[in-house]
């Protein structure tokens, strides 16, 4: 994850901008300009495509530049030197280094370099094999004569203070590559954290192992006190490294670094101290050049005393020019792992791709040694251009290629024939059709030229013809002819159109019909009215009404009137008014003398209703026929039975009546059901409903069920319970009137029916 | 997971409330009969708002067809103009005060008592058209059962035993036809009930 420096927010790994203000995200890898692959910040190469991720032509910083130059001394040194110091005591040093560092660097450089190129002077003349003392200036240091070996001692004298008192960080690199002994010298504290541990002599690449013994044939000390690994090494080093013990020369010898070589300064006294084949190699006139930052090799590894006494041996493909250069390890391992052994013959293949020194490639030296090897047994690899030159006379060319090679080619005119054992395969017919024939070649030779834009002056690009060809039966659609009959069409559908709705006339037998209808609602109506008022209005036209029928007794209402009677004062009684203002007319008629009997019992009424106009009805009935403090108005309950299962459940005591008012089954049957779930036969329930109620009340009347103790049902059973109470001359009268028009429906009905029995239609 | 809270949550609510308030009833001096009131006594709540939805929904149809200007408009014009004038008096004189009783006298009493006695001439008129369109026998003895009856009710002086025969038709045929209707309906609430409670019907989910 990335913050923003901006506003916080954590961005993806990779992110460059911030998801959440916008603002650059700082750099967290280095993108390979080749590949794309983002590296870790401090890498040189690609870990992808191993393509240098630092331009090569940056000039170093000036103050880096020490340090770096220190960096190639110490590798340089470190890969021909022998491991002195465990790797312990290695990496405590290159702790104890850090720290210490800025003294060191601050010791200037020049002056222990005079004092040892004095010093080294000095022991030439005092020595007894100068030609050892070429190339070995470090080692004409004397230390104490108990910590030096003998054959260092004969080396001759070196100042030891100027040599363990001075920073030996900027040794020059020549200086620690000619002298390979004193290149073993290398302080460890003096290196980079992130130097490699040391690594076994066997892991050194065989040049570096071939860099070594020359020098000691030439110019070394007593084969006596040198080992023997270190006499079988290359002419490329004078004096081997003798320091195969640490307790020759102490820790402090070892804690100094070379300092490497700082770019244009002068060493004419090292000249003279060169060996000769070193001398052939800088006889190009150009300074050796600082190592480059190359890739890590396996030489890498850590460096044990025992893997140094072992032999060397040259491998062969070294002998073998023609075997080459051994691969390389892959690049993962020389990018992870820092350069440590730098050879000359190394250098040349990693300059290729990782040149880094201010000196340009060319002054890479190459040992005369191997420079010569190199030139009499392996030939120069030429580039690669098997296309352009013939193939090398060594080189054994098949047959067929051979033969190949020497027919002429199709850009010549001739048709190339098929090599030897080769035969043109067979093409099937349907293939062969579908070649291009003459006349297609020369067509598309013969494509316009591009006169314009970035294809300007090429040809055959484009295809000149679209793509897609019209099918062969395509024909184009011929204009609608208009003929004169579908013009006298259009004209009649267009004068139809305008002429205005004309409604069709009616039947003289529809109109009968209609006329027959209307007359027989009328008939109706008047029958219904006349029968009604004529009842009603005899008495003030002819002074008295006609007695058509007089109140039966009816058993309902003698039952509700026992009980009624039976009511004591104060007893709760609960009145359902669920009656509307539409049947008021005959349910007030019914429910207005049951209520004045219980008002006369001395009960107390309360009044529910589960229709919303019902307490409206119940409040216009009791104003009639009680004081207000005579009943209570409990008000409205909504759902039916719902309704009247939460008013018996929240009721505090069982009322001792229940009277339904009601002209529907709903309401009624709901009460039932309800009050004789909850109370059973501990409460009566009794009903004055509509005459069309009956049918419905009657299975809940009947004497096995129990359910409804006793019920009154319209203007009958009203007048019959007035006659109980004794008074009911006005509902005798209403019900007269209702007798009559009893008689008249009926009378209209069956009249209507034998009308239309003999002159209906019979049809549906 | 959402499919599962829409369709069995309410299954479970269902259900366990109808399975309580059954055993209220069946087991009626427990506890759980107090379970059964309370679930009543919620369920009128909500009838209550019910009745308060069904208020506003009348109101937004009908504002919906004067603004459209659907057939009839101007009843629905009507309509609104009186529920308005029909819900300020009980604000005043309360649901039973005399403002609200005047309109019940003399508005809401007359056109119920018309309607009424319209249903008694439209369904005279339909007996008498009976025979017209259908000519059978069913439709004799319907007449023949409906002179009966209004002549049963009020027995004219000298025809008493019409009322006899009104008393047994509706006593013999009449309860017997009722009861077996209200056998159906029994029946068909407790199944109705089982399959509600059982989950199988959900009025109360639309899954």
């Amino acid at each position: 994850m990335i913050y923003c420096p901006n506003c916080g927010t954590s961005n993806r790994k990779g992110s460059r901008f911030c998801n959440e203000c916008g603002q650059p995200l700082p750099s967290t890898g280095v993108r390979c300009p080749m590949c794309g692959t983002v590296n870790p910040v401090g890498n040189v190469y690609c870990q992808a495509c191993n393509a240098r991720l630092t331009p090569a032509s940056e000039p170093e910083k000036e103050e880096n530049f020490e340090e770096q130059s220190e960096d190639r001394a110490t590798r340089a040194i470190k890969g021909l030197s022998l491991p002195t110091i465990p790797l312990d005591e290695t990496e405590q040093e290159d702790e104890k280094a850090s720290g210490e560092g800025d003294e060191r660097e601050a010791s200037p450089a020049a002056d222990w370099l005079d004092e040892l190129r004095g010093s080294a002077e000095q022991s030439t003349e005092d020595a007894e094999d100068d030609e050892a003392m070429e190339g070995v200036e470090d080692l004409d240091e004397q230390p104490a004569p108990a910590d030096i070996p003998d054959w260092l001692s004969d080396l001759g004298p070196i100042d030891q203070d100027t040599h363990l008192g001075s920073g030996s960080e900027d040794a020059p690199l020549e200086q620690a590559q000619e002298g390979g002994a004193a290149s073993e010298e290398t302080p460890h504290e003096e290196q980079p954290t992130e130097q490699p541990p040391p690594f076994p002599l066997d892991d050194i690449t065989p040049l570096e192992r071939e860099a070594t013994p020359a020098t000691e044939e030439e110019t070394g000390p007593e084969r006596a006190d040198i080992p023997e690994w270190l006499r079988d090494l290359g002419p490329v080093v004078e004096v081997p490294s003798p320091f195969t013990d640490d307790e020759d020369l102490g820790e402090e010898l070892f804690s100094e670094e070379p300092e490497p070589e700082q770019p244009g300064k002068e060493r004419p006294d090292l000249e003279e101290e060169t060996p000769e084949w070193l001398r052939d190699v800088g006889s190009s006139g150009e300074e050796k050049p600082e190592l480059p930052p190359s890739r890590p090799t396996a030489a890498d590894e850590p460096q044990t005393s025992e893997t140094v006494a072992t032999p060397i041996e040259i491998p062969d493909w070294l002998k073998d020019p023609e075997a080459g250069v051994p691969p390389r390890p892959p690049k993962e391992v020389e990018q992870e792992e820092p350069l440590a052994v730098e050879d000359d013959a190394e250098l040349e293949v990693d300059t290729e791709a990782a040149p880094s020194s201010e000196e340009p490639l060319e002054s890479l030296e190459i040992p005369s040694w191997l420079h010569e090897a190199e030139l009499e047994e392996s030939p120069p690899e030429e580039p690669m251009a098997p296309f352009t030159k013939a193939p090398p006379e060594d080189v054994e060319t098949p047959d067929w290629l051979t033969e190949l090679a020497a027919q002429p080619s199709e850009e010549e005119g001739e048709a190339a024939p098929f090599p030897s054992g080769l035969e043109r395969a067979d093409v099937p017919s349907w293939l062969q059709e579908m070649r291009a024939g003459e006349g297609e070649e020369e067509e598309a030779i013969a494509e316009p030229t591009e006169t314009e834009g970035l294809l300007k002056g090429l040809r055959g690009l484009i295809p000149a013809s679209s793509t897609v060809t019209p099918p062969a039966t395509y024909q184009r659609p011929s204009r609608a002819e208009t003929t004169e009959a579908s013009l006298a069409r259009a004209e009649l559908l267009q004068s139809l159109l305008a002429q205005p709705a004309v409604k069709p006339k009616r039947g003289i037998k529809e109109a009968r019909r209609d006329t027959a209808s209307l007359l027989e609602r009328w008939l109706v109506a008047i029958v219904l009215l006349f029968a009604v008022l004529g009842v009603l209005l005899a008495p003030r036209i002819v002074g008295r009404s006609p007695q058509l029928t007089e109140p039966a007794t009816n058993p309902g209402a003698s039952d509700l009137h026992r009980l009624v009677d039976d009511l004591q004062p104060a007893d709760d009684i609960l009145v359902v008014f669920d009656y509307g203002p539409a049947e008021a007319d005959e349910l007030s008629a019914v429910a207005r003398p049951v209520l004045q009997h219980i008002l006369s019992r001395g009960a107390v009424i309360s009044i529910v209703s589960t229709r919303p106009d019902g307490t409206l009805v119940a409040a216009a009935v009791m104003e009639q026929i009680a004081s207000p403090d005579q009943y209570t108005i409990v008000g409205y309950r909504p759902g039916i039975e719902t309704a009247v299962s939460q008013l018996l459940a929240t009721s505090d005591r069982t009322p001792e009546l229940l009277l339904l008012l009601t002209s529907r089954s709903m309401p009624l049957r709901a009460w039932i059901e309800q009050a004789s779930a909850r109370y059973g036969e501990a409460l009566p329930v009794v009903a004055a409903g509509s005459a069309a109620l009956e049918p419905v009340a009657a299975p809940y009347l009947d004497a096995g069920a129990g359910q409804l103790r006793a019920a009154v049902y319209g203007l009958p059973g009203a007048a019959s319970y007035q006659s109980l109470r004794g008074y009911g001359d006005d509902a005798a009268q209403r019900l007269n009137a209702l007798a009559a028009s009893h008689i008249a429906v009926v009378a209209v009905i069956v009249v209507g029916a034998v009308v239309h029995a003999f002159t209906g239609t019979g049809k549906e | 997971m959402g499919h599962v809270i829409k369709k069995w949550i309410p299954i479970f609510i269902a259900t366990g409330s109808g399975l309580l308030t059954l055993a209220g009833y069946l087991f009626p001096d427990t506890t759980l009969s107090a379970y059964r009131d309370q679930f009543i006594e919620w369920v009128v709540i909500v009838a209550a708002f019910a009745l308060i939805l069904g208020v506003l929904n009348i109101l937004r149809v009908h504002s919906q067809r004067i603004v459209n200007s659907a057939e009839g408009w101007p009843y629905s014009l009507i309509l609104l103009v009186a529920a308005s004038i029909a819900w300020i008096p009980p604000l005043f004189s309360g649901p039973t005060g005399s403002m609200t009783q005047g309109i019940l006298d003399y508005v809401i009493s007359p056109l119920g008592g018309a309607l009424a006695a319209l249903l008694a001439v439209t369904l005279t008129l339909a007996g008498v058209r009976l025979l017209r369109h259908r000519r059978d026998p069913l439709s004799v003895l319907f007449i023949a059962v409906v002179a009966l009856a209004l002549l049963g009710t009020t027995p004219l002086l000298g025809f008493e035993w019409l009322g006899e025969v009104r008393a047994w038709l509706i006593q013999v045929p009449g309860m017997a036809g009722f009861r077996g209707l209200l056998l159906g309906v029994a029946l068909g609430t407790v199944v109705t009930g089982l399959r509600v409670i059982l989950g199988r019907d959900r009025p109360h989910s639309e899954l």
